[in-house]
């Protein structure tokens, strides 16, 4: 019996064709052959027989394969319903296609961050290890010695390496440039299971300072600096002016396992035997990688770093309950806290697909109404209620087959876009392939939101009594109150989900506003910064450094367009950097509680030129000098913390014993300076010409009326013409700093911002068809309450009830709603409350009113019928 | 809604009753269906007329299930026709339904009382 299934349906079709004909001619032979007439005969066989091709159809629903056939059928016969009602189906795909192209994009960003693993071998056995030290500040860096306690003593690991990023300036190849570096234990590559391309890998050796004169290169800086050329191994380089020999270069693919792009890297280098003594000279790494072996878990691991470190006594300066070890996968670390962006956006697209769900049920209804003839007309022909329901159902998933196709090309589409928003430093989105996973997703969405707006529809249109929709006018439509309270809770739901989206829009983007552009403590408009470190071979610090940032700061603030130039360190801060201080006269603090404070270099003009507002003293001055005696400039967050209520100006502070004190001339309003996040950090600032000149990471800025980036050039000319040997490092201005720092919460903002629009947009449309669409079911009420005397406004006050019934019930549900989810984002919102007064009344208001006015079209038009015409067109 | 519920119920009760009829039918030799409904008409003394919508469907059902088997052979009026035929399965199938129904006509019977001899078939 296993035939081709095509082949043998056919053959089986003619087979039963044939022996209704043989019956057929049977039943005629014998009613002949009692003596009927041949014609009356072959008449009353076929009546007597009944409908040819329903016994057909069902015959062959026994088969087996008539399911298929019949979605095959059912398929065509909704294509073609569906180009009969070409503005039906342009809106409802249009419809749909934003809501999966919405949950598309952002899964194919989930799946690129969350899914895909790390670009390593087993990465997933990747472990992240840091030192959380909580003084007055708390700071995420590793005690060398503990780091090589570590190394010597855990059980739980293959390998385990550590690194810090650092820029230095790299000559004797071409112009000198500063470039990303990093300088990390031998281990590290081996342990991340990477090869260098060309060359070897550190020895063992060279990890210990002294020893480490060596460098591998990017494969990108060996392809700019070296042509690409083999004979790069073995020659020399200079970074900051130490010679290093090119021992290796990385391949092409290879990414650091941090954020930033690294172009070169060095032995972490250290003095092991003086790091053990755990002397006050002690150094720190900023991250350090394990592999975990075989059979070791995460937990294990985590456990038996605490046991080392409970054996370790902690530095003079710090408790053991100061120093916590905090273990994590390699790649949490990295994707960070964007776990929960994520997921909210997820949410928020999800509800986008309800609404689009819930609007397109809202078409289908009002569509189902104009084909209750014909559904009545197939059920008296003998279709069941099931297979009605059945070919609904499947008009429903054409429709969503064809929504999912427009939303992944929409997703396809938004890809790049979606790109450009997406922060750096997240691995594996440097593109968003839609892969399998993401086809799969959207396919599922599709399937998901056919079933969720079609079957409510299908099961009422198709349960309409045959008779009823018959023999009536058409005026008496199914399912009466019923179907009215269907069509008010699909209205009530747009409305809730569109109320949630919307408060959740609205506190992201007062969040985000919070972030970027509040209380920033200074005016970043119009700056252009520049990284420059003055080399520290010619420019040592001191009266050398000084003399040339004063002649650097001259030229540049003389450029034709330039208002100044000034030094300094830059908002928001390149994260959290502090030291210990002293205040003159008061006692020495316990240990681990000193007073610390960020303290940075700064040029006379730096506050006046980043607008830092002075509050009490004096700013600094060109006139202080080494000659002068010794100030410095406080910030207000200083001055709360350690001078509660006392007048600080006056007071003199240090920073090391050999140090003088200087005298605090001035207190300063606080500036973002530990990020945007962040509260600011006590500051100190000191004028560069007593230090002797800048510290690290600072930088160059100046302001200009004109465009900012018109006028990097000129300042690199400038700063050539002054030392052709000085590298000039990246150039930005201060909003893009600032944008660049924001980045995360602004991708998350923006997109939850158009969601939120589109629910609006969704909800309002959706609204507005349920309540037009109530309106015209009770036309002929309508017409009959006129006739007898209602008033034009009456009419359209009880429509204006029903919609004041519906939009009470959303927004009710809503308000609930957006209680329990916001709760969710509390974690993503600065400076906000997730249950902010002004933006859940706002957000209400304005969905009212939008509400109120979808109402108000339908009920004015209720309001306008004619009697006469109503009810003579029944 | 009571017209389709009615119209259910009417089909079910026909559906079990139908299969029974038509096994038992063919116990007595291969018939075509045209042949299959005259003689559960004739066997029920012209009571029982088989709808055809409901023969066809449950002869291919059956068939399918393996309890009958079908060929084509020319009738005596050499007419060429479907010929079902029971099988060694179909056999078994009938003796259970049908001590299953002379249970269950008897319990109707009983509940009936004497006199009332409704549903031999």
């Amino acid at each position: 019996m296993k035939e081709w299934p095509l082949f043998s349906r056919r053959r089986r079709d003619q087979s039963l064709d044939e022996e209704i004909e043989a019956h057929l001619a049977m039943a005629t032979r014998d009613r002949i052959e009692r003596g009927e007439d041949a014609h009356a005969a072959e008449a009353a066989t076929h009546r007597e027989f009944g409908n040819r091709t329903l016994i057909q159809e069902t015959t062959r629903e026994m088969w087996g394969w008539g399911s298929l056939e019949a979605f095959v059928k059912d398929t065509r016969h909704a294509l073609r319903q569906l180009r009969k009602a070409p503005g039906f189906t342009l809106t409802a795909v249009l419809v749909l296609a934003l809501g999966v192209g919405a949950n598309t994009a952002v899964f194919s960003i989930i799946d690129a961050v969350l899914l895909r693993s790390l670009p390593y071998t087993d990465s997933d056995r990747l472990l992240w290890i840091g030192e959380v030290i909580k003084g007055n500040t708390v700071d995420e860096v590793t005690l060398t010695p503990d780091f090589l306690n570590w190394r010597e003593q855990n059980h739980a690991f293959t390998a385990i390496g550590a690194f810090n990023v650092l820029t230095r300036t790299l000559t004797g190849v071409a112009e000198p440039v500063q470039i990303r570096t990093v300088k990390a234990s031998s281990a590290l590559l081996p342990l991340l299971k990477v090869q260098p391309l060309l060359g070897r890998n550190f020895s063992q050796n060279e990890d210990q300072k002294g020893h480490d004169q060596v460098a591998i290169l990017s494969y990108s800086l060996w392809q700019q600096s070296f042509g690409g050329s083999n004979t790069a191994i073995g020659r020399d380089i200079r970074l900051d002016d130490q010679v290093f020999v090119v021992i290796g270069v990385m391949p092409r693919e290879f990414h650091f396992p941090v954020p930033e792009a690294i172009e070169l890297l060095t032995p972490l280098g250290k003095n092991e035997a003086a790091e053990l003594k755990r002397s006050d000279g002690m150094t720190i790494v900023h991250d350090v990688i394990a592999r975990l072996k075989p059979g070791v878990t995460m937990e294990q691991a985590r456990a038996e770093m605490e046991v080392i470190q409970s054996h370790t006594a902690p530095p003079s300066f710090l408790s053991h309950a100061q120093i916590t070890v905090r273990v994590l996968p390699l790649r949490d670390r990295l994707v960070g806290d964007v776990r929960t962006t994520l997921f909210v956006l997820l949410g928020a697209v999800g509800f986008l697909l309800v609404l689009a769900c819930a609007n397109v049920a809202n078409l289908l209804l009002g569509r189902a109404v104009s084909r209750q003839r014909e559904m009545a007309i197939r059920s008296a022909l003998g279709a069941s209620r099931a297979r009605l329901v059945k070919q609904i159902l499947v008009e429903s998933l054409v429709l969503a087959g064809i929504g999912c196709a427009g939303g992944l090309a929409l997703a396809f589409w938004t890809r790049s876009v979606l790109l450009s928003f997406v922060p750096k430093g997240i691995p594996g989105l440097e593109a968003l392939p839609l892969d399998l996973r993401v086809l799969g997703f959207a396919a599922m969405s599709a399937c998901a939101s056919a079933l969720i707006f079609g079957l409510g529809p299908a099961l009422t249109a198709a349960g309409a009594p045959i008779a009823h929709s018959l023999s009536s006018s058409g005026r008496s439509l199914i399912g009466g109150t019923r179907r009215q309270l269907w069509l008010n809770l699909l209205a009530s739901t747009q409305l809730a989900i569109a109320i949630v989206l919307l408060t959740g829009g609205g506190l992201m983007l007062q969040s985000f506003w919070n972030l970027r552009y509040r209380n920033l403590g200074f005016r970043p408009e119009r700056l252009l910064a520049m990284r420059l470190q003055p080399s520290r071979a010619r420019y040592p610090h001191g009266a050398k450094q000084t003399a040339f940032l004063d002649e650097l700061l001259e030229s540049l603030g003389n450029l034709p367009g330039v208002d100044g130039a000034a030094a300094g360190d830059l908002p928001p801060g390149d994260g959290h950097a502090t030291n210990n201080f002293v205040i003159e006269g008061r006692p020495e603090p316990p240990a681990g509680r000193g007073m610390i404070a960020g303290q940075f270099a700064v040029s006379a003009s730096y506050f006046r030129l980043l607008d830092i507002p002075l509050l009490k003293g004096r700013t600094l001055m060109e006139s202080d000098t080494v000659a002068t005696n010794p100030v410095v400039l406080i910030n207000d967050a200083l001055a709360r913390r350690y001078f509660r209520g006392e007048n600080p100006i006056g007071q003199s502070l240090r920073t090391m014993p050999a140090d003088p004190w200087r005298t605090i001339a001035g207190v300063v309003q606080d500036v973002k300076n530990a990020g945007l996040a962040a509260s600011p950090e006590p500051t100190i600032y000191f004028p560069y010409r007593q230090t002797g000149g800048l510290g690290d990471s600072e930088w160059i800025v100046i302001r200009t009326p004109l465009n900012p980036i018109g006028l990097e050039s000129e300042l690199r000319k400038r700063v050539t013409q002054l030392d052709p040997q000085q590298p000039v490092g990246q150039m930005q201005t201060l909003d893009q700093r600032l944008n660049e720092s924001a980045s995360r919460p602004r991708l998350a903002t923006i997109l939850l911002g158009c969601f939120a629009a589109l629910g609006l947009v969704l909800a309002t449309v959706g609204l507005y068809g349920v309540m037009s669409f109530l309106v015209r079911w009770r036309f002929s009420e309508i017409g009959i309450r006129l006739a007898i005397g209602a008033q034009p406004r009456d009419v359209m006050g009880m429509i204006l009830i029903q919609g004041f019934k519906v939009i009470f019930a959303g927004i009710a549900v809503g308000i609930c709603g957006a209680l329990v989810s916001n709760r969710l984002i509390q974690s993503l919102l600065y400076g906000v409350s997730a249950v902010d007064p002004l933006t859940f009344s706002l957000t209400v208001g304005f969905l009212a009113f939008v509400a109120l006015m979808a109402c108000y079209i339908p009920a004015r038009q209720a309001s306008k019928i004619d009697p006469m015409t109503t009810l003579q067109s029944e | 809604m009571a017209k389709p519920e009615g119209f259910r119920n009417r089909i079910d009760l026909l559906q079990g009753t139908l299969d029974m009829l038509i096994l038992q039918t063919l116990w007595v030799g291969a018939q075509h269906g045209y042949g299959i409904g005259q003689a559960i008409r004739a066997g029920s003394s012209d009571v029982r007329q088989v709808e055809t919508g409901s023969l066809y469907p449950a002869l291919h059902r059956l068939e399918k299930q393996g309890w009958i088997k079908s060929e084509w052979r020319s009738s005596e009026h050499n007419q060429r026709a479907k010929y079902y035929r029971l099988t060694a399965s179909g056999k078994k199938q009938l003796a259970g339904k049908y001590s299953r129904w002379s249970q269950l006509s008897a319990a109707i019977a009983g509940l009936m009382g004497p006199g009332e001899s409704e549903g031999q078939a």
